[in-house]
């Protein structure tokens, strides 16, 4: 073999080994953080330490018995659904709106619904306790709730629009050129075809909404914490085990979600 | 010397805290005869995490159950209070906040207190000289204090003087708080300007120092957790911390310890204090005076382990060594904190982070 061939072949398997490599590394930094933090749940030992002395599942029975976690865990878990059962219904109504009808200020309109992903959630939380701090007139739990909504919608918004992008519009044309009218078209034809980019934009919602921290900060109702901000304060002043805990059941909530929504979309396709 | 009064006193704290009767004594010092506020209810911070379960079992069911009252609680540290307080008034969404003194003064600086009187707060009269501010603005409820606390691993000889951080020794091993930490930076940055010289108005010779010990620091820590797990890992080996964290991780079993020292301690306060235009002035002050109670702070300050302001409570025998007696310490000025902050964290990101 010349020494040509030799640099062409390795030439040719160099770029690959370095991208998988690079891959490589991306993914660890990424995973890494998260296993630590799973595999330090299981340790004996009071105070958060890795790597674990020994086995256990005593922060988790800690877990369940602490009323206020599970009180907060559940809060977390119905504001989620609502918020995500809300923007689904918006997000999807809004992108078929303006996939189909031609609308002169529609980039405007695209523009502000995704705006909360490009406003700093602190900024939003202080604006959101701005405005609703001169009125009684709205109650917490619906601010909570208006919040989530605002910041989930943007990825229900995009992944829909993006799901009706790559949907054949020609089917749905050929069901209104047999007599359907546009409505049955669209919720015979259109819907089903992108139920896998709704059912993906409910998880991205889902997940945001579950994880939620900054704006809740600002305008968390009395009495019960979400999840993420009763670990928030909680770490301000403990750093036990049980932390670990509780984020590893967050990880499993979210990682649950992303689950489900892979078996029925690509999500690979919506980006 | 302590009076026979006080060691009976502490016996019997000491007493009950071991029979665990959480119970309170219905009267208080100085309480005035418990109202009835016939259901009323005000919304009230706390901040959340095991603080905030002591809060819920020490001050707001007994204070409910005592007054007929309802509490609505948020739970909010210092930054989201004096947000909430700062965004909502005129309307406020607080009645009583409990906050640390560096947001405290911002807003007491922007007339959103309502002063406390002896008349409608009682037990003013029962609290130690420093947790009373001029014209009672708010009151200190609590004092924390500053501390070095050091990996048993890692150290053998433990340190004795805050002098000690600056030793060779320690190279790329403290733990200092970033000047972002709303309290323990300046707290920090002031207590090392008064040891060289200066002082919260002349604090040069604190950036000065601070200078000086740059090769020793290995992290400027922003936040209690990154703090605890560098300390117990014994990736640092040094650290300046707060009071009530440092009791919490030691009790937790992690190898740590708090380094004996000589020189006086740095203090600061948590802050109560009832909001501008509540809407329920008189059940907002009740409020306050339960929490300035001699029952309320010996029960509550001795689960958190921090220092009463109110003289005549009294710390159970687990709480009391990580305690500092404040009698006769000083406090910052935190009225000058809040004025001068944004010109030092101008100064510290340019001279020091950098």
């Amino acid at each position: 073999m010349d020494a040509l061939t030799r640099r062409v072949r390795v030439g040719r398997w160099l770029p690959g080994m370095a991208l998988r490599a690079c891959n490589t590394v991306i993914g660890v930094f990424l995973v890494a953080p998260i296993l630590i933090v799973m595999l330090s749940s299981f340790n004996p030992k009071q105070y958060f330490a890795f790597p674990p002395t020994g086995f256990t599942l005593r922060w988790y029975a800690a877990l369940a018995g602490n009323t206020e976690i599970v009180a907060a865990f559940l809060f977390s878990l119905k504001l989620a659904i609502l918020a995500t059962t809300i923007s689904t219904l918006l997000g999807t109504a809004m992108a078929v709106t303006l996939h189909r009808i031609r609308l002169l200020a529609a980039e405007t309109v695209r523009g502000v619904i995704v705006a909360p992903l490009v406003v700093p959630g602190v900024v939003l939380g202080i604006a959101l306790l701005l405005y609703f701090g001169q009125t009684d007139a709205v109650g917490p739990l619906v601010i909570l709730l208006g919040a989530h909504v605002c910041l989930t919608l943007p990825f229900v918004f995009r992944i829909v629009t993006a799901g009706l992008e790559s949907a054949d519009r020609s089917i749905e044309d050929s069901a209104m050129s047999l007599g359907a009218s546009r409505t049955v078209a669209v919720l015979t034809v259109t819907l089903p075809l992108i139920k896998g980019s709704i059912l993906a934009a409910a998880s991205f919602a889902f997940l945001t909404s579950f994880d939620e921290v900054v704006v809740t900060l600002f305008i968390a109702p009395p009495d019960t914490p979400t999840l993420p901000v009763y670990i928030f304060h909680y770490i301000q002043y403990n750093s036990d085990t049980l932390v670990a805990a509780a984020g590893t059941v967050m990880v499993l909530v979210g990682s649950l979600a992303a689950w489900l929504c892979s078996r029925k979309a690509s999500l690979g396709r919506l980006f | 010397m302590r009076t026979a009064t006080i060691s009976r006193r502490q016996l019997l704290a000491a007493g009950a805290t071991t029979l665990a009767v959480p119970a309170l004594a219905r009267t208080a010092d100085a309480q005035p005869a418990a109202a009835d506020f016939k259901g009323e209810r005000m919304v009230v911070n706390s901040f959340g995490g095991p603080f905030g379960a002591a809060w819920k079992q020490h001050v707001v069911e007994p204070f409910q159950n005592t007054f007929n009252a309802q509490l609505a609680v948020v739970d909010a540290i210092t930054g989201e209070v004096t947000a909430k307080v700062l965004a909502s008034r005129g309307n406020p969404q607080l009645d009583v906040v409990i906050l640390g003194d560096s947001g405290a003064a911002i807003l007491a600086q922007q007339g959103l207190f309502e002063p406390l009187t002896e008349a409608t707060v009682p037990n003013l009269k029962e609290l130690i000289g420093i947790a009373r501010l001029p014209g009672d603005v708010y009151a200190e409820f609590l004092f924390a204090s500053e501390v070095l606390v050091y990996n048993k691993n890692q150290v053998k000889d433990p340190p004795t003087s805050w002098k000690d951080l600056y030793s060779p020794q320690y190279k790329q091993h403290i733990l200092i708080p970033d000047l972002g930490n709303s309290v323990s930076g300046p707290v920090f940055l002031v207590h090392q300007a008064e040891l060289n010289g200066g002082s919260v108005t002349n604090i040069d010779p604190g950036f000065e120092a601070l200078t000086r010990l740059k090769p020793n620091v290995i992290t400027y820590w922003t936040s209690m957790q990154q703090f605890a797990n560098m300390m117990s890992s014994g990736e640092a080996w040094l650290g300046v911390w707060s009071s009530d964290r440092a009791a919490a991780l030691i009790k937790s079993g992690a190898p740590v310890a708090l380094a004996p020292l000589q020189e006086k301690p740095a203090l600061f306060g948590n802050a109560i204090g009832v909001v501008k235009n509540t809407k329920h002035l008189k059940l907002a002050q009740s409020y306050t005076n339960f929490v300035l109670s001699t029952n309320v702070q010996s029960n509550f300050l001795s689960a958190v382990m921090l220092a009463p302001t109110n003289k005549n409570a009294v710390l159970s025998a687990a709480a009391k060594p990580f305690v500092v007696d404040p009698n006769g310490a000083d406090v910052i000025d935190w009225a000058t904190v809040a004025k001068e902050m944004p010109s030092w964290l101008d100064r510290w990101n340019r001279t020091i982070t950098q």
